[in-house]
């Protein structure tokens, strides 16, 4: 979610930091894990936020840099995306919709939970993970030529 | 409909997710398609992709980095909360509890404040023949003596009612522990009494001045974490005293 390792280390500092400080807070009514997750994500997202101003402009983007829909009448991803491929064509996705799609593609969750992890609708969440498989898919055809 | 229409649920196609009252339609449109085969192919491929990266972990320096910062966060935890006595939370309840590691902390304690104390009495010998040079410029003395008094005033007022404290609680200190406390407060006390003297002969010595509110300062700051160390070991909170007792040792 960070786009960078560096600021993933950074983030994780400064999320240990933050938990440390709000531990007293935990009530028990979710798990630690759970708690612990939301709390970074949150950070994470406060974070990104800061750093575009706005999310929802960072989502916006997605169609104002080349991001359009490729007009492929064959599939443009090659079959076996390799790691390296895939992770720096994560890192160049806008950070709104990078954090939708890595919570529900790479992490797993479904939408309404990452709906309420981003504090955003179910639709908002199955639109920006639309839109990061779409700009995902104009970077990795590129990176395959 | 168009493609525009199905554009959301392809992805439900892909994740297997499509309502089922819908997968007939969007296979419909899918199947007759070129453009939407592809995109869900890729899809597919993306998300097949995706499911191959595994967890990135920080390096082992970043794990080290944030034991620093958490140590740090806790040291200034345990002055904040040193400073912020006193006040009635000392009167919770808990256990009494033997910890034994605080004796070498408390030692280090004796070691910080014997050196102020000796600090404090070479200066003072040094300084003594200056002292009228000082009062000339400090004020007149019979201001600087007010000021003295009151100053000290307010500090014997707060000791008073910290050793109250101290010593209504001090059977939840372990004996030992309370043993070395007791001898850190008269080396303290110690230091008070020559500050004293000291300007009662040069009532307009800054250096006894100071080293006067010098020696006081150190017997509060003892005090308030006297009692917030009787705090945590009636609470049987070891961290919490390990905490403290770091503070003190700063």
């Amino acid at each position: 979610m960070a786009g960078s390792a560096q600021d993933a280390e950074d983030l994780l500092q400064e999320v240990f930091l933050h938990a440390y400080r709000k531990l007293a807070s935990f009530r028990g009514d979710s798990t630690l894990a759970t708690w612990l997750y939301r709390l970074a994500v949150n950070h994470c997202l406060d974070v990104l936020r800061g750093r575009q101003k706005k999310m929802q402009r960072s989502t916006d983007s997605l169609d104002e840099d080349g991001a359009q829909e490729p007009a492929a009448a064959m599939p443009i991803v090659p079959t076996a995306v390799s790691r390296i491929d895939l992770d720096r064509a994560i890192a160049k996705l806008p950070d709104g919709c990078r954090a939708a799609f890595v919570l529900h593609d790479v992490e797993g969750f479904e939408h309404h939970e990452v709906a309420s992890l981003l504090g955003i609708s179910q639709g908002t969440s199955k639109s920006q993970v639309h839109k990061a498989r779409m700009k995902l898919r104009a970077l990795l055809s590129g990176a395959a030529r | 409909m168009n493609c525009h229409e199905y554009e959301l649920e392809l992805g439900d196609l892909v994740d297997d997710t499509l309502a089922p009252e819908r997968v007939s339609a969007v296979e419909a449109h899918v199947s007759t398609c070129l453009r939407c085969r592809a995109t869900v192919a890729d899809f597919t491929a993306i998300r097949a992709a995706t499911r191959t990266l595994e967890p990135q972990m920080p390096a082992a320096r970043v794990w080290t980095s944030i034991a620093a910062a958490l140590e740090q966060e806790q040291q200034r935890r345990a002055a904040d909360a040193t400073q912020a006595l006193p006040t009635k939370w000392w009167r919770l309840t808990g256990g009494a509890l033997a910890w034994k590691p605080l004796m070498a902390a408390a030692a280090m304690v004796v070691v910080l404040f014997g050196g102020t104390w000796l600090a404090w009495h070479d200066a003072s010998t040094r300084a003594g023949r200056q002292a009228t040079t000082t009062a000339t410029t400090a004020g007149t003395p019979s201001t600087v003596e007010a000021e003295v008094q009151l100053a000290e005033q307010h500090y014997s007022t707060a000791i008073g009612d910290l050793e109250k404290v101290t010593q209504a609680e001090s059977g939840s200190l372990d004996p030992d522990t309370a043993k070395v406390m007791q001898a850190n407060l008269a080396v303290i006390d110690q230091a008070i009494g020559q500050s004293r003297e000291a300007l009662h002969s040069e009532p307009a010595s800054t250096v006894a001045q100071e080293s006067l509110f010098d020696a006081l300062r150190s017997k509060v700051q003892l005090l308030q974490d006297t009692v917030a160390l009787i705090n945590e070991m009636r609470k049987g909170n070891q961290e919490g005293a390990a905490r403290i007792m770091s503070g003190m040792n700063q």
